[in-house]
């Protein structure tokens, strides 16, 4: 058994610092101990260069670079350009907002073009990721889209980031899913499950999802990326953190 | 003023307009609940643009209500992929205009993305003229000159708080000085972040 040798964090935990304070909530985020992020591209109001500086000067490194569906059908290779100033190995789909998603021939026609985005992703060095939530998890008109994202897209082009608290909430074993995709999942979001209600999202550590399992199972498969993520800290997101990171780092995994 | 006090004060106010020339007033819509919709139209409102394309029971609600969706705001997405169906779905709604209603801030860092949104706008334009509806772009800031120089007037019309040449649309906001007379100006609609 060892401890992790670092702890990522998702910068939208702190977007209502980040909002007010750009660079000195990276800063209280280093100086907590992360040392990796999973960013918008355009978290700020900066461009790509001034955002790497302030990475630079606090000292993060931003391994996975966020982007919304917009990026991907118009300008993409600009955003991709951007996430490489940056310095991102991962260019990460953050979600699928529900009107790009009535049908199931939405996700046939989106795992085409996630086919389409990933390999420019790969001639620019970047991976593309698709980040799950539950809604791919239901059933629908008698298939799961997710499985559909996972079967038609290219395991070479198409990676996954794994929500593992929206893996539980829409009834799937994280651990068993790591090893049924084992390859294709590169980085994991991190946040846990309330006791009761037993749906809500909580703090990493305060919560009943077993990380111990899903951090061994993940570094068995070749997982180096992890990141703290919570929507909606009920505090301050500094503190929500804080904690994480405290509990991830005294982990044995 | 809360926000019901402003929908019925507007709405009496803003009622000469239609005495002056052939225009609607009408309010946007961001929840689609029975309750809501049931209130504005008890308030006297008739037409509303809506947000959500796919709001379950939109349709049936509206009906049941005695509203109607002149038009309803869509995201650029929408216009990329699948916009014959999303033509169609706001057609079903009993929609007039299809509206991009927000160009998120990472879509138009620079003037290139204008450009090339100005190019996305006349091939919408031209799938909505095919599917008997209007496209609208929802105006929201200096861009609506290149906008009215770049899109082909007979594709693409426009909505915003300060009315010009090819507007379908303009906001009523509280304190609104009603401006009549302005040539195309079909609606006038009450927006719900101008509501404090």
């Amino acid at each position: 058994m060892a401890k992790l040798d670092h702890v990522g964090l998702a910068i939208i935990t702190v977007r209502a610092e980040v909002q007010r304070d750009f660079e000195g909530t990276l800063r209280q985020v280093a100086a907590i101990g992360y040392r990796d992020v999973d960013m918008y591209i355009y978290e700020s109001n900066l461009d790509a260069p001034a955002t790497r500086a302030v990475l630079d000067r606090v000292g993060l490194t931003c391994t996975s670079a966020r982007v919304r569906t917009t990026s991907l059908y118009r300008g993409w290779e600009r955003f991709l350009d951007a996430a490489n100033v940056l310095g991102a190995k991962f260019i990460t789909l953050a979600d699928v907002p529900a009107a790009e998603r009535v049908s199931l021939r939405d996700y046939h026609e989106l795992a085409a073009l996630f086919n389409k985005c990933g390999a420019v992703a790969q001639r620019h060095g970047l991976t593309f990721c698709y980040h799950n939530h539950d809604a791919e998890l239901a059933t629908m008109e008698g298939a799961v889209p997710y499985d559909v994202i996972v079967g038609e897209t290219d395991p070479k082009l198409v990676h996954f980031q794994m929500d593992v608290y929206w893996m539980v909430h829409g009834g799937r074993d994280p651990v068993h899913e790591l090893r049924r995709l084992a390859g294709r999942v590169s980085t994991l979001h991190l946040k846990d499950m309330q006791h009761w209600p037993r749906s809500g999202i909580t703090t990493v550590g305060s919560g009943r999802i077993d990380f111990r399992d899903i951090l061994r199972t993940a570094i068995d498969t070749g997982i180096r990326y992890w990141y703290v993520e919570e929507d909606a800290p009920k505090g301050p997101g500094i503190e929500a953190i804080r904690s994480a990171y405290t509990y991830l780092h005294q982990l044995d995994v | 003023m809360n926000r019901r006090m402003f929908f019925g004060t507007t709405l009496a106010t803003l009622c000469s307009i239609q005495r002056r020339q052939p225009a609607t007033l009408g309010v946007e819509v961001t929840a689609y609940d029975e309750a809501t919709l049931s209130a504005l139209a008890q308030m006297g409102y008739r037409d509303v643009v809506v947000n959500d394309l796919y709001a379950p029971g939109l349709r049936a609600g509206l009906k049941r209500v005695g509203l109607v969706a002149s038009a309803v705001h869509v995201t650029t997405p929408l216009l990329y992929r699948g916009i014959d169906r999303h033509l169609a779905a706001a057609t079903a709604l009993g929609c007039r205009y299809f509206v991009c209603g927000r160009v998120d801030p990472e879509e138009r860092r620079t003037e290139q993305d204008w450009h090339e949104l100005a190019a996305l706008f006349n091939r919408a334009g031209e799938a909505a003229k095919k599917a008997g509806l209007r496209f609208g772009y929802r105006v929201q800031g200096p861009e609506i000159d290149l906008m009215i120089k770049e899109t082909d007037p007979a594709l693409v019309w426009f909505e915003g708080p300060v009315p010009r040449a090819r507007f379908f649309a303009m906001d009523v906001a509280e304190g609104t000085t009603p401006q009549t007379g302005v040539a195309g100006i079909e609606h006038y609609y009450v927006q719900l972040k101008r509501v404090r």
